[in-house]
């Protein structure tokens, strides 16, 4: 049988072209390896330039009383953004309060459904995260800040909130499913009700999934500044008043940043500089968590 | 004491009856070898021999590390991150690890069969037999055609897939699949062919077409088997290394010899009690 004679022969031909592919690829591979690393550069120039000129233009604004001081006119030195840090804090704190726990429900309905309606809303979801921020700007001014007859940071919140919600559902949805099905299944085989099972043990397995999903879409809607423009409108006061125009970060960068003055622009560059730092804290407390899940599913 | 252990110890009692044969030469050889992941070290100090031409078992409980040592012989651990094997591992005169030594090129000696079948799914049954060849660069249909026909023959496959050979992979029974891969393994003609735990998610009809065919198959590689089967590689190796984890949780190899000896006067009382059914 030709079979059973061939297989010496043919394993010195395989040997032979393989060896041969192989140098051939070697060549190829470093050309390639070179070309991986040019774009890998070519990428990183814009970043590292956003982040360096940010730095540099905005370190010189910092002190401490920048983030103690409330803003004083153009031409008045020691003024600071302390209003719109605790309106930041006050919008994006409300926006969560509206959108983490809807959004955390509805991904627990999509990993828990497969059906037509699940499908329906996995779909306006992603079209929903897909939306402008402006256009939800313009939403919010339409359904709260019309019928209120004033600008408001709860219009505000409320626009926040519908950025945020496809954020936390896609993400949170990702965190639930990423429980092993062995656990639902244990649950649902002791003779427990589904939502039960739901409640004592896949939300808790899930839950840094969970956090890290809530605060990528903080961090998302920390930096927003179209959904405020005609929502919070911005202000120069220190405002607590949920009914009433409030400052926050992303519109001191916007409105100090479009003035004349210099000193005008130090702030919006200052704010800058501030608002990526807590974006980069925010992304690096998800990263940290998103390990500490895995090594707790392993 | 379980019946289990009494059919492997008969399987073997068969087998001892012919003449002890002197160790042939040593298609792999491993030297003082531990795999380390990260801070720990998974298995260390393992010295042993693979032998041309034969079937070599890896058995011991589970997480003694025979997983991780049959993958450090195909530098398989190269693409885990934190992984790092140290000691010598032999391929005939070839240092695996050697400096100058690619690891794609000691994968196209080393063959593997996995746990579960893993055809490729979106290839017929005839590309997925040649896939290793042709992404080695061999084109000339008349050595694929052989190459298929050679490795499917050699697999059991070739009579019930000849008719089917641009099908999909997919269509075959679990058992054909895992013989499909042995056929994927053998068609790049391989020296050794690492398997590991092939059976241990077939039934024990597919178990046992695939331990008929490996003796045929040790005409032209040599086989390294993880098991945590007993009476299977009591069945089917010539030699045999026990491996378990001892009370620094590391894996070590407690004793290695032919399988007759192994099974039938083990050296280390562990070996006995193992394989015997009191431990693990």
């Amino acid at each position: 049988m030709s079979v059973a004679a061939a297989p010496l022969d043919r394993r010195a031909y395989i040997r032979d072209v393989s060896a041969r592919t192989l140098r051939r690829r070697q060549i190829r591979g470093g050309v390639y390896t070179t070309l991986c690393g040019l774009a890998l550069l070519i990428a990183l120039v814009p970043i590292v330039a956003i982040i360096g000129y940010t730095v540099s233009q905005g370190i010189g604004a910092w002190s401490v009383q920048f983030f103690t001081h409330l803003p004083t006119p153009s031409g008045i030195p020691g003024g600071g953004i302390s209003n719109a840090l605790i309106g930041s804090l006050i919008i994006d704190g409300l926006a969560s309060l509206m959108a983490l726990p809807v959004g955390i429900i509805v991904a627990l309905f999509l990993s828990e459904q497969r059906n037509a309606v699940a499908g329906a809303v996995r779909f306006i979801v992603d079209v929903a995260a897909g939306l402008p921020a402006i256009t939800i700007g313009l939403f919010a001014y339409a359904i709260v800040v019309v019928p209120q007859g004033h600008f408001s940071a709860f219009s505000a919140s409320v626009a926040l909130a519908v950025l945020m919600l496809p954020v936390v559902i896609r993400a949170g949805e990702g965190a639930i499913r990423s429980v092993p099905p062995d656990l639902w299944e244990a649950g649902i085989a002791l003779g427990v009700r589904r939502a039960r099972v739901a409640r004592t043990v896949i939300l808790p397995a899930a839950l840094p999934g969970l956090i890290t999903a809530s605060l990528l879409a903080i961090s998302r809607a920390v930096g927003e500044a179209a959904p405020l423009l005609f929502t919070a409108i911005g202000s120069t006061f220190l405002v607590t008043n949920l009914a009433r125009p409030m400052a926050s970060l992303p519109l001191v960068i916007y409105l100090d940043g479009i003035q004349a003055y210099p000193d005008l622009q130090r702030t919006a560059w200052g704010t800058a500089l501030t608002l990526l730092v807590i974006v980069v804290l925010l992304n690096l407390g998800a990263r940290l968590l998103a390990r500490r899940m895995r090594r707790y599913t392993r | 004491m379980s019946e289990a252990p009494v059919i492997a110890l008969r399987t073997v009692e068969a087998r001892a009856t012919a003449a002890p044969e002197p160790e042939p030469e040593a298609a792999m050889s491993i030297e003082n070898v531990a795999v380390r992941f990260g801070q720990k070290v998974a298995v260390s100090a393992l010295t042993m021999n693979y032998p041309k031409g034969r079937i070599t078992a890896l058995i011991g409980p589970s997480g003694c590390g025979k997983t991780t040592l049959l993958r450090a012989l195909n530098r398989m651990h190269d693409s885990t991150p934190g992984a790092a094997v140290s000691g010598r591992v032999m391929l005939g005169d070839l240092d695996v690890y050697g400096s100058d030594v690619n690891p794609t090129q000691i994968r196209g000696r080393i063959g593997m069969v996995f746990q579960r079948a893993n055809p490729f799914p979106t290839l017929s049954i005839y590309d997925n037999v040649v896939a290793g060849l042709r992404m080695n660069g061999v084109r000339k249909k008349s050595v694929l055609d052989e190459a298929a026909e050679s490795a499917l023959h050699s697999a059991a496959l070739w009579d019930s897939v000849q008719h089917k050979l641009k099908t999909s992979a997919m269509r075959l029974s679990g058992g054909e699949q895992q013989r499909l891969c042995i056929a994927r393994a053998l068609a790049i003609e391989p020296d050794v062919l690492l398997m590991d735990e092939p059976t241990s998610a077939l039934d024990p009809i597919a178990t046992g077409r695939i331990e008929a065919l490996l003796r045929n198959l040790t005409q032209t590689v040599s086989i390294v088997i993880v098991t945590h089967n007993m009476q299977q590689a009591a069945r089917v190796s010539d030699y045999c290394g026990f491996l378990m984890v001892s009370d620094d949780r590391i894996g070590h190899l407690v004793e290695y010899g032919p399988t007759v000896q192994l099974f039938s006067v083990p050296k280390d009382h562990r070996t006995e009690e193992y394989v015997t059914g009191r431990i693990g």
